[in-house]
């Protein structure tokens, strides 16, 4: 230890020897977490009242599935009162959660997300189920029945590995060469992930006990639409969409050259468009059209890209700013609040803990 | 009647949120934003007391989230430090060049990014071995080692280039 650690370790055993708590702190603790639990113990009533009004025929679930009840408490399109307008009106119903985050809602409503240190799902009509517990656990992404998520499981070996847990069976380390770690690092697309290893090397699999395969193509993998991979070059930066079913490959016809090595970039695809967001701008590509169109502003470089079958949503992360871009209207709509989109599903977030994930109409 | 489970953290947050509330100052380096971490980390404390109040050591739990939300919340946030007026002119007071050279230490700490910070508080102040540090921030040992090592040459440099500015004064 040379002298500047010694001098460092004295200063920061002396730092702040004299100051003492605001007063009140210990007060406003206590009642925070009071205020809290009683946040929950609504949710969790408004959960139960909903399971016994849904005994009769499920007016307003226009989903065929039946009610939800454990976390997730339905209410009407009124509850997406906090929503712009021009989105609330696509709003048919919705379910609340009370969750310190949300990481992924999937295509059937699924949300991953959790309370500190644990990664739990919720599924409409099914209780809480946790899948870890682990302050590593990150990057999580819902398909139609998996989950999947990077742990940090085996010590100095890998950063993170690739998890996976179908229905109800137990998580299951997919693969064994970790994962790399970068903005989207896991993606699933139809029940099939999408990932790149420690090396650069982009695999899928087909489900959670599907066999790592290996995609002949140069880059790593940031977005996914069944069965189309896109992967950006690392070298040139291109990006390139990747056919998993048949190895065929082609540039992405509207794509820029990216920036390389990326960062700061996060990608979202649907079969229909393919979104960007990097450099404080918004890019969304029609697929079908070959047309891109940008929305500058309100995004920042370390956003949250997702995308659904109506809107793409780039949430600011760190800060409550949401830009919502409407593929059907081109509208642009601002939130201030976090917000994502997957599927036919719209979700955001109220307050400090309040998720909605509410069903659109269909475009 | 009173939550049994709760009148135990009461108790907890009574005895050591003196010891919290500094160890929030020297992770975040202003006591606003000390507040705001630690009020932050107890209440999700508060919450899974039921589950904390059986490990070993619940104050070790509180401070490990303490850093790990100061490295995963405050991270990118673009944050105001209020710095004291330095002296006019220097003064032959050995008290207060000790203050001075403390001063000087702090500017330097808060110029580094919150996870560099956080590995040299954990690794100074905690006394964590790197494969500890790692385990609590999510990342290899190695990423640990490299951050420590960047951020005492950038405290160097820091402190280098006060030196230099005094000394020219």
């Amino acid at each position: 230890m040379d002298q500047l650690e010694r001098t460092l370790g004295d200063h920061l055993s002396r730092a702040g020897a004299d100051l003492r708590p605001p007063a009140g702190l210990a007060d406003r603790i206590t009642t925070a977490i009071v205020h809290r639990r009683r946040r929950r113990r609504v949710v969790a009533t408004a959960a139960v009242a909903a399971a016994l009004v849904l005994v009769v025929p499920a007016v307003g679930w226009v989903s065929g599935r039946p009610g939800p009840s454990g976390t997730g408490a339905a209410a009407g399109p009124s509850a997406a009162s906090a929503l712009p307008p021009e989105i609330a009106a696509l709003v048919t119903d919705v379910t609340t959660y009370d969750l310190d985050r949300v990481d992924s809602v999937g295509p059937t409503g699924v949300v991953v997300g959790g309370p500190e240190q644990e990664l739990s799902v919720d599924t409409p009509g099914a209780p809480t189920r946790t899948l870890a517990r682990s302050p590593h656990a990150w990057a999580a992404a819902a398909g139609q029945d998996i989950v999947v998520w990077a742990d940090h499981r085996d010590g100095d070996r890998h950063d993170f590995q690739v998890m996976c847990a179908g229905g109800t069976r137990e998580p299951r380390q997919v693969g064994d060469r970790g994962v790399l770690k970068r903005d989207n690092p896991i993606q699933v697309s139809d029940d099939t992930l999408l990932w790149t290893d420690e090396a650069g090397q982009a695999w899928y699999a087909e489900g959670c006990a599907g066999a790592p395969r290996k995609i002949d193509a140069r880059g790593h993998a940031v977005a996914f639409a069944f069965p189309d991979a896109f992967l950006v070059d690392d070298t040139t930066g291109e990006l390139r969409q990747v056919d998993v079913r048949t190895g065929t490959q082609q540039l992405v016809p509207g794509a820029p050259r990216f920036d390389v090595p990326t960062g700061g970039q996060v990608f979202a695809a649907t079969t229909t468009h393919l979104a960007w967001a990097s450099e404080g701008r918004l890019s969304v590509l029609d697929r079908r059209a070959v047309v891109v169109n940008t929305v500058p502003g309100g995004v920042t470089a370390t956003a949250r890209l997702t995308a659904g079958d109506r809107f793409v949503v780039c949430a600011s992360d760190g800060r409550p700013e949401t830009t919502v871009y409407d593929t059907a209207t081109g509208r642009v709509s601002g939130l201030r609040m976090p917000a994502l989109a997957a599927a036919d599903r719209f979700a955001w977030r109220e307050g400090d803990t309040t998720w909605r994930v509410a069903v659109l109409r269909p475009t | 009647m009173p939550d049994a489970g709760m009148v135990h953290f009461d108790a907890f947050v009574a005895s050591r949120l003196p010891a919290l509330y500094r160890y929030g100052f020297v992770l975040t380096g202003t006591p606003q934003d000390a507040e705001d971490l630690v009020q932050e980390a107890l209440v999700r404390t508060g919450l899974a007391w039921h589950r904390v109040r059986n490990k070993d050591d619940p104050e070790r739990y509180v401070r490990t989230t303490m850093a790990r939300l100061m490295v995963d919340r405050w991270r990118r946030s673009t944050r105001e430090y209020p710095v004291a007026e330095p002296p006019d002119a220097a003064v032959d007071d050995r008290g207060l060049q000790r203050l001075h050279d403390a001063a000087e230490i702090d500017v330097a700490l808060r110029g580094l990014p919150e996870r560099t910070r956080a590995v040299l508080v954990l690794r100074y102040l905690d006394g964590m071995a790197d494969a500890e540090i790692a385990d609590v921030l999510g990342c290899r040992p190695g990423t640990v080692k490299s951050q420590a090592s960047r951020g005492l040459a950038r405290l160097r440099h820091l402190l280098r280039g006060e030196e230099a500015r005094h000394g020219s004064a």
